[in-house]
């Protein structure tokens, strides 16, 4: 716990999107508060046969988000 | 031009257009003026103010114009219903950061790191329903995820004519403070748009 008191601010839509100056590690972190999704597909081909196909689905995010997203289906 | 969003009627304004499609207006701005999502939302912003029954597509589609009429003319009666349930209604929005958690010793080990992290999603969800109880009385409320890890982020629709009065009410009963958060930020007001639920299909 801090003994700081807690900070109250009220800014109108305008101000909000003035003050939106974001650190990188801010970036990171929103976006693996959102998830990230990745999709890749890599064909490898020799005179027109193919011969290795890589699929690659990644997704990234953080566990709480997922868990609401995620339906029930119990 | 980009479409930005739709509108029962009404002015639009300058240098944004209006198509008719089905009864609907299709707002659309110049491509120059709408190239980001930021830009849109300033857009949004200007429209809200200008005409009362525009709602705004999410700020981060680009959707084009000849896809955007399609979608208005299948499905112009769920549009028509959306705007006119949301179209006089603002979003204020509320931001509150957790307070630090304080760590023991054994946060350093990986044990104490996991009981760090699962104390702080159970402060999270505690902060979530604690403001979820307090605007629940002023409002419809949604909650969303936070921006960032350590912050819970709830919605409140109010009627545009009641912003006001409402901000003055949220800030009696939070300038009270509470153990659960550190830093509160309350911003708006906003076009609804933890509300709007476009029917895409």
């Amino acid at each position: 716990m801090t003994d700081s008191a807690p900070i109250l601010q009220f800014a109108t839509a305008e101000d909000a999107l003035q003050s939106c100056n974001r650190r990188l590690v801010d970036v990171v972190d929103a976006l693996l508060s959102q998830g990230i999704a990745i999709r890749g597909e890599l064909w490898l081909t020799v005179a027109d046969v193919d011969l290795v196909f890589l699929g690659l689905d990644l997704l990234l995010a953080n566990p709480d988000r997922l868990q609401r997203t995620v339906p029930d289906t119990a | 031009m980009i479409p930005i969003g739709l509108a029962r009627e009404g002015p639009v304004l300058s240098p944004c257009c209006a198509l008719s499609c089905a009864g609907l207006h299709l707002v659309c701005a110049p491509r120059a003026m709408a190239g980001d999502a930021r830009s849109r939302v300033r857009l949004h912003l200007a429209a809200m103010r200008h005409c009362e029954t525009f709602l705004p597509l999410p700020p981060a589609a680009v959707i084009a114009i000849d896809e955007a009429l399609a979608w208005c003319g299948r499905r112009t009666n769920a549009l028509a219903e959306e705007i006119d349930r949301l179209g006089r209604q603002r979003q204020l929005t509320v931001s509150a950061r957790l307070v630090a958690p304080s760590l023991p010793d054994a946060a350093e080990t990986g044990a104490g790191w996991l009981r760090a992290r699962r104390d702080a999603s159970a402060h999270r969800a505690r902060l979530r329903t604690v403001l979820t109880q307090m605007m629940s009385l002023l409002g419809e409320v949604r909650c969303i995820p936070g921006r960032l890890q350590d912050e819970v982020q709830v919605n409140l629709l109010v009627p545009a004519a009641e912003t006001h009065p409402v901000l003055h009410e949220l800030h009696e009963r939070l300038r009270i403070g509470d153990a659960l958060w550190s830093a509160c930020t309350v911003t708006g007001p906003w076009p609804p748009y933890a509300f709007i639920s476009w029917e895409t299909a």
